[in-house]
């Protein structure tokens, strides 16, 4: 027996350790990607593709080199992320081009168009900025740790994450949803 | 809100929005457990992907290798199709390509610059691809820029500056994304960055991408520079954006092989529209990229004039007019500045939002949009277009007809299943619509609201606009539905 890819007890043979790594964090990865790219087959590819690069390299990776495993899988994703966006040819377009006057009494509260609406914002970031805001937000990551996920300095990372809050302080309702939230946040 | 002078306002603001983002990134996974696939079936995937990366790698090791052992041993090394001077290998440090490749010192202060930079690699270690100035930019391609960057397998990074600039100037992009393609709204905001293509690293800066800040002078939207560095032989081109047509046919221009300099292809584009860049010798290995000198992202894109609706019905917000027309721009390829938008109608019917809008060639042909929401209207997912190229003519004579398909699931995208439904568009003056099938048997009949109207007909192959004196205005075929996907219906 070995130290397996969590730090505990594990098989010392990588390819089993790889597959309890798989087995134990395939849902936290997908649910990351799902985050990056906002769909659910897309999230499970892009983790495939990782988890490929990451098996080559198990033998460093499961000893933390240079990355805690789950954080390189992560970068990987971030990364391939990138390169994915950059050959797509397609991509989603938003869904509100057009209103429809709401029904009366259907209307669902200025939260759920708050959250509908940066939600949409968080799926038109840059690859690399939605990243970084999910690393950010999602993972609760510092901006040196997520620096070193993305590959870039922490500079890059704070100022890809100003640009990013520009962006979604700029939506529509956000700024009078989160400024009643803030006053409170002030109280 | 309120904002006080300590700019604590702001934080507090930004605490709250992220809170929320929180909450909805929370949502948006909910308490999907997504199993983890059979171990045999994901070994299977992942032992046939490193296959084909092993194969990848190898013709990719004979490539650079070849290049490697010519430069070993002094050889002239020729890439057909790039001039036949004398090239280095791109892995040996002294191999830089681009018009500052035989400046060691520039080269040297910028391999410097790079290492002091937070998690900057040693100088040593660093390799300069690429260094030149392209346009009004100075842009050098690093391998290896930063601390534990190869293992983690990440692409060379792009650093910029003004033409002319010395190493301490050169930025690091900020972002990364620059071979992208087709990206109606979402290209928004592609800014800089490198692309890993099959046979070379490239780099688009266009109008979406561009880095303001970066390089003064140079403003949003006005030009778009390309890059392409070759790791082995392979043919580079260039086409221009569509050309309309008053008949409304459409034609493209030829591609044209990139301009070579210093070891790299590059061009500066001027004119707007969209440009096809096409790197790879073989259709198999070929990867597209789209660039667009003048199309920015949705809250820099103009609608002046784009709305009220043209034919009535609902006018939605500006923002939302605005992505709209910014697919339908994107769809028709054409230059924004030589050309008109306009929403012609927007409404609800099925439960469904839907709009109407038209980008205007010079020649006053009409590139016409029809969007369409899948899934729940508060939802995020795909619009599909039914696009349609019609003949010059003022925009009251534009009638369009599609038929209205079932949605799929939502947030899904796919082939939309018929409903038998059709929906129609009148021109001005038009009161009802008549459905009609191939033998000119009339299947509906439906009055028209704000100009629009929809019937279940299925079999329809036409529509037949009337005005109130009973009087025919003009018969359109029905069009079938292209989605986004399909965005080059100027083809």
């Amino acid at each position: 027996m070995g130290v397996g890819a969590d730090g505990s007890e594990g098989p010392a043979d990588p390819d089993d350790d790889f597959r309890q790594f798989v087995e134990a964090r395939w849902t936290a990865l997908v649910r990351f990607g799902y985050l990056l790219t906002g769909d659910w087959a897309a999230a499970e590819d892009l983790v495939q593709v990782a988890l490929e690069r990451s098996w080559r390299r198990w033998g460093q990776v499961r000893d933390g080199r240079p990355w805690a495993p789950e954080a390189y899988v992560k970068a990987a994703m971030a990364n391939q992320l990138r390169s994915w966006w950059r050959a797509r040819r397609v991509t989603a377009v938003s869904l509100a081009h057009v209103t429809e006057p709401p029904e009366p009494g259907s209307d669902p509260g200025p939260g759920h168009a708050l959250r509908d609406s940066l939600w949409r914002e968080l799926l038109l970031l840059p690859p690399r900025m939605r990243a970084v805001v999910v690393l950010r937000v999602w993972e609760d990551l510092s901006e040196i740790e997520t620096a070193r996920v993305m590959g870039c300095s922490p500079g890059s990372v704070k100022s890809q994450m100003s640009r990013a809050m520009a962006r979604l302080r700029r939506q529509p309702g956000v700024l009078e949803a989160a400024g009643r939230n803030a006053t409170e946040v002030r109280r | 809100m309120t904002h006080d002078d300590t700019g604590h306002g702001d934080r507090n603001d930004d605490l709250a929005v992220l809170d929320v983002l929180r909450g909805v990134m929370d949502d948006a996974v909910g308490d999907a457990t997504r199993p983890a696939p059979r171990w045999d079936e994901l070994e299977r995937r992942l032992r046939e992907a490193r296959r084909r990366r092993r194969l990848g790698d190898a013709g990719r090791a004979v490539a650079i290798a070849g290049v490697v052992a010519a430069a070993v041993l002094g050889a002239t090394v020729v890439v057909p199709g790039l001039d036949t001077s004398p090239r280095p290998a791109v892995t040996s440090p002294s191999s830089t390509r681009g018009s500052l490749g035989g400046d060691a010192a520039w080269l040297a202060g910028l391999r410097e610059h790079v290492a002091e930079q937070p998690e900057g690699a040693p100088a040593r270690d660093q390799k300069v691809l690429f260094a030149g100035d392209v346009g009004p930019y100075r842009l050098a391609l690093v391998d290896g820029a930063q601390r534990g960057s190869r293992e983690l397998g990440a692409e060379p990074a792009w650093y910029l500056a003004a033409a002319g600039a010395p190493p301490d100037r050169m930025r690091p992009s900020r972002t990364s994304a620059g071979v992208c393609g087709v990206q109606p709204p979402g290209c928004a905001a592609a800014p800089i960055g490198t692309g890993s293509l099959p046979d070379a690293v490239s780099l688009v800066l266009d109008g979406r991408s561009l880095d303001a800040d970066a390089v003064p002078g140079v403003r949003r939207g006005d030009r778009a520079v390309v890059v392409v560095v070759p790791r082995r032989p392979v043919n580079v081109t260039l086409e221009g954006p569509p050309r309309y047509a008053a008949d409304g046919t459409v034609s493209h221009p030829r591609p044209t092989p990139l301009p070579e300099s210093h070891g790299v292809r590059q061009a500066v584009i001027t004119t707007g529209g969209r440009h096809r860049l096409v790197v790879g010798s073989t259709p198999s290995e070929q990867v597209t990229a789209e660039i667009w000198p003048d199309l920015t992202d949705a809250p820099h894109f103009p609608v002046e004039d784009a709305a009220p609706s043209f034919n009535g019905g609902v006018t939605p917000p500006r923002h939302e007019v605005q992505g709209a027309l910014l697919a339908v721009q994107h769809a028709s390829g054409l230059a924004v500045n030589t050309s008109r938008r306009r929403l012609l109608w927007a409404g609800a019917f099925g439960g469904r939002r839907h709009g109407v809008l038209a980008v205007t060639a010079p020649s006053g042909a009409h590139v016409v949009g029809v969007f369409r929401q899948l899934g729940a209207p508060a939802d995020l997912g795909t619009w599909l277009t039914a696009g349609a190229v019609l003949p010059a003519g003022p925009l009251e004579d534009v009638a369009v007809a599609w038929p209205n398909p079932v949605a799929e699931p939502t947030g899904e995208a796919g082939d939309p299943r018929p409903s038998g439904r059709i929906a129609a568009l009148g021109p001005a003056g038009a009161t009802s619509a008549t459905f009609v099938d191939g033998d000119g048997r009339t299947l509906a009949t439906t009055a028209l609201t704000d100009g629009f109207g929809m019937a279940t007909a299925p079999g329809t192959r036409s529509v037949r606009f009337g005005d109130p004196t009973g009087r025919v205005v003009t018969t359109v075929p029905v069009r079938p539905l292209l989605t986004l996907d399909d965005h080059d219906f100027d083809r």
